[in-house]
């Protein structure tokens, strides 16, 4: 740029001094393709637009096919562009597709890959990156950025052969669509407003009087709703075999969610505190028990998301999510290890009468002493060690 | 990995095109020396610098192909150089005629006969010549290889092939540009700044810097494409003949827009530069005198004292005659009228435009300067009065507007009618949510023109398939500018403008199909 300006001003000095016409002229064309060039290249990256089409959800083992379509919106031709997408190295092998084009007026160029879905998780497709400039390179080519979409890989979900699970409702293995386990005539209280919540519930009243949406609690009747409560805290698992752990405590989580909703038709819900994969920040998420297939699909999303967490202890979550349940349903805790606070914390909640079911995800069986309390206190404890083990039913 | 470059490109056209600008910057360099010798020959200038531009080329693909290094190198330029001379002089006593050569036996004055200046000249053009085409072939060599590429740029980082390229091109643009103002305007006018302008067209610097210009665009191609092989990053197919392509119509319409400007100007304009050169001149002339002077007391001291001891002749104590003082025969360069004036100040406006523009280009690449210069006490002082002044006269004119007839009247139309007061609509003012609710109501405008008005229990989802079943041609763009409605309309997150100018894309599709429908309807 410096000896374009250079030759520039030496341009407009020699026909100063010579007076020669013709020299303005060429000055006039120097500073057109200088101003033209910078202003086309400029135009030309604010007109960019990019669109990705995919399936955002998918299963372990998909095949994803991502079509990108970069568009020119203007009327002017951009004359090349870099184009290069950033993707994540557990979905797609590098080098990552990048292209190098020139696009007509209010042209649009596609182009594909596909996902290998091997692993769960919140990924981020993108950010798409464009290079773009001049044809005589005047100045620097000008980068921009699209903005990155998420993409979802729900865990593995693995068909149960059957689910032992304890219950104090006589008709738990019969299948009920209705909401037969609260009585609206007997409100109890109110809580905060949670997804899924019917409109029904809310309690317009004290809502309108705290200022955010509160909904009824009712007495239960018969509850045969089912609480998963999955420990993501690093410290419960053991640090050799961390990483498989989790990822099977995750994908126990999601296949008895599985089997609840869609083979026994009841409700369950899912309460656990882990990072977050979108935000990268710690979470509690808390899913009240619904029936619907569609509450599937927001547990199987919120367990994608989950990743472990340092400060989260078992004991905790139970006694934070304790209230929250309706007398008689069924807790299930997925954990790595069992610790005294925990039991001490199971026991209060068999006494306060909910049923109370402990997978343990561990390669060793758990400590006699552990078991034997357990069994005192009536708490049955399923291991899983393996998928297969999981696939044989708790 | 194919090559970037075409194999004809690299053996027949950029030699071709480096030896035509080549010899342009020689057309310009020979018009100068024909000024100072008036028999030189232009055309065996040029013949000789073509031929040798053709011999370098040679002579490259010759060393390149046979390895040629090291003192062998230097044997084969020296017998080059002296073949070159040899042709030189055989040339010359073709175009001329042989000279008349002293005895033989005086070897050194028959080789003084032999290498008179001309032929010297002439000899080092042409080395000039063959040294340029090598080192620019040389940079385009490195640039069509791609471990040449890497191996340059790790020996130096802060020159690559592209660059010197760029920096000949300009150099020798430079020296034409010189040469041809110098031969166009009289040596022993070129410090009157008040003489006529030269005008018409210089051609072969036009071609210079077209072929130039075009050759930059190629050869930044090659650059960038070379890089994006070494990355393994796809290049399309058609992306080379684009560029070209498009570079030859960047080049056309920005030339077309530089003739099209005016280039006379008046010393209202640049003739602040002719003034200042003026008093240059005045100065040096004053000093020189003051000078001369000085040196001459002692002289004239010196001169008195000897003229006591000579006989004096009292002819040369006589003045001589003073010399007539002749009428100018140049003519002063004088515009008339309002036309010139408009057209000089037009000049000098593009000109403070030109150097407004770089000025705010080189502060926008250093923002730490726009910055500080932003705080300084004296701009923000200028700034706050500049304020203050248009917040005055934007008062002093809503006030003559709202006192004005055609306003008072306006509002006694609008009381008459009964209509409220309703400020115009402008698309572009508006934000980028209200300019997709534009988009989707017009659209449902133009659909109830053509017979499938949305009802209104119908939500737009509701409406779509409708919408959709009537244009077959547009039916994504209508199911796009519906779910852009939608979230436009319902959902709080914020519409950045390229969804809006999308929009507006698909909007313009959907009313393109609904025009067409429109026509092909029989009445």
């Amino acid at each position: 740029m410096r000896r374009y300006l250079l030759f520039l001003l030496f341009l407009f000095l020699t026909a100063a001094v010579l007076r020669v016409d013709f020299f303005f002229t060429l000055a006039y064309l120097f500073f057109g393709v200088y101003v033209l060039g910078q202003m086309w290249a400029g135009r030309a990256q604010r007109q960019i637009h990019v669109e990705r089409r995919f399936v955002p959800r998918a299963f372990c083992g998909d095949e994803v096919p991502v079509r990108v379509t970069v568009r020119n919106l203007g009327r002017l031709p951009i004359p090349w562009l870099e184009a290069h997408e950033s993707l994540p190295v557990e979905l797609i092998s590098p080098p990552f597709h990048a292209e190098a084009f020139s696009l007509g007026p209010r042209a649009q160029h596609q182009f594909t890959y596909l996902l290998n879905c091997r692993k769960r998780g919140v990924y981020r497709l993108g950010p798409f990156t464009a290079h773009t400039g001049d044809v005589l390179g005047v100045e620097a080519p000008r980068t921009s950025e699209g903005a990155p979409e998420s993409f979802i890989i729900y865990p593995r979900v693995i068909p149960l052969a059957a689910l032992r699970l304890p219950t104090r409702s006589p008709l738990a293995a019969l299948p009920a669509r209705a909401p037969l386990f609260e009585d609206p005539a007997r409100v109890t209280g109110v809580r905060d407003y949670a997804r899924g919540d019917s409109p029904r519930r809310i309690h317009w009243t004290a809502t309108a009087s705290a200022g955010r949406l509160l909904v009824k609690q009712y007495q239960p009747a018969i509850a045969r709703e089912t609480l998963i409560v999955l420990d993501l805290n690093r410290e419960s698992y053991d640090h050799r075999v961390r990483y498989d752990a989790i990822e099977l405590a995750i994908t126990t989580a999601a296949s008895l969610a599985n089997h609840i909703i869609v083979r026994e038709r009841l409700p369950v819900g899912l309460a656990l505190e882990a990072v977050d994969g979108l935000t990268q920040q710690t979470t509690r998420f808390f899913l009240p028990p619904r029936p619907e297939r569609l509450h599937l699909t927001h547990i199987l999303e919120t367990l994608a998301r989950a990743q472990m967490t340092q400060a989260a202890p078992l004991a905790d979550i139970l006694r934070r999510e304790r209230p929250r349940l309706a007398w008689g349903a069924t807790m299930l805790i997925i954990t790595g290890q069992i610790k005294d606070d925990v039991l001490t914390e199971l026991a209060g909640l068999r006494r306060a009468g909910f049923a109370v079911a402990l997978v343990l995800v561990q390669s060793p069986p758990a400590p006699a002493a552990i078991q034997a309390r357990a069994n005192l206190l009536r708490i049955p404890i399923h291991a899983v060690w393996t998928e297969r083990e999981l696939g044989g039913g708790l | 990995m194919t090559p970037v470059a075409r194999r004809w490109e690299q053996t027949l056209l950029r030699p071709i095109v480096l030896t035509v600008m080549l010899v342009c910057v020689m057309w310009s360099l020979s018009q100068v020396i024909g000024l100072i010798a008036p028999g030189w020959s232009h055309g065996l200038l040029l013949s000789i610098c073509g031929l040798a531009a053709l011999e370098a080329y040679i002579s490259f693909r010759v060393v390149r192909g046979r390895y040629i290094s090291g003192i062998e190198l230097w044997q084969f330029r020296a017998v080059e150089a002296g073949f070159g001379l040899l042709a030189i002089k055989i040339a010359t006593l073709i175009a001329r005629g042989a000279p008349t050569l002293p005895a033989a036996t005086d070897v050194i004055s028959v080789i003084a006969a032999l290498l008179d200046a001309e032929t010297l000249l002439l000899f080092f053009l042409a080395v000039v010549c063959a040294l340029s085409i090598t080192d620019s072939l040389t940079d385009f060599e490195i640039l069509d290889d791609l471990p040449a590429l890497k191996e340059a740029a790790v020996r130096d980082a802060n020159r690559s092939p592209l660059d010197a390229l760029t920096t000949r091109f300009f150099v020798g643009g430079g020296i034409m540009v010189a040469a041809a103002g110098l031969a166009r305007v009289d040596f022993t006018n070129l410090l009157n700044t008040q003489r006529a302008p030269v005008t018409g067209l210089v051609l072969n610097v036009l071609v210079y810097f077209v072929l130039g210009l075009l050759m930059l665009a190629r050869t930044r191609y090659v650059a960038l494409a070379q890089g994006w092989q070494a990355r393994g990053i796809k290049i399309a197919e058609d992306l080379s003949a684009r560029w070209m392509r498009y570079a030859l119509a960047f080049v056309t319409l920005t030339a077309v827009f530089a003739f099209a400007l005016p280039t006379g100007y008046t010393s209202g304009a640049l003739g602040w530069i002719a003034v200042a050169l003026d008093f240059i001149v005045w100065a040096l002339l004053i000093l020189l005198a003051v000078v001369m002077s000085l040196l001459a007391v002692p002289l004239n001291w010196l001169m008195v004292r000897l003229a006591r001891w000579l006989p004096v002749n009292p002819a040369i104590l006589r003045p001589p005659p003073l010399p007539k003082i002749l009428p100018t025969t140049a003519t002063p360069w004088q515009l008339h009228g309002w036309y010139d004036s408009v057209r000089s100040w037009f000049v000098w406006g593009i000109i403070a435009a030109m150097a407004a523009f770089i000025l705010l280009t080189y502060l926008r690449d250093r923002p730490e300067m726009l910055n500080a210069l932003k705080h300084s006490r004296w701009l923000t002082a200028l700034q706050r009065w500049w304020w203050a002044l248009r917040q005055r006269v934007s008062e002093a004119v809503s006030a003559a507007r709202a006192a004005s007839l055609l306003t008072r009247w306006r509002d006694w139309r609008r009381r008459q009618s009964g209509l409220p007061h309703a400020p115009l609509f402008r698309l572009g003012a508006a934000s980028p949510r209200e300019q997709i609710r534009f988009y989707y109501l017009g659209l449902l405008r133009r659909a109830a023109e053509q017979g499938f008005p949305r009802r209104p229990a119908q939500t737009p989802s509701e409406y779509e398939p409708m919408l959709t079943a009537h244009l077959p041609d547009a039916q994504e763009e209508a199911d796009e500018l519906t779910r852009a409605f939608m979230e436009a309309r319902y959902a709080a997150s914020e519409i950045p403008p390229a969804r809006a100018r999308h929009v507006r894309e698909m909007w313009r599709r959907v009313r393109a199909a609904l025009q067409k429908q429109k026509r092909q309807r029989p009445l």
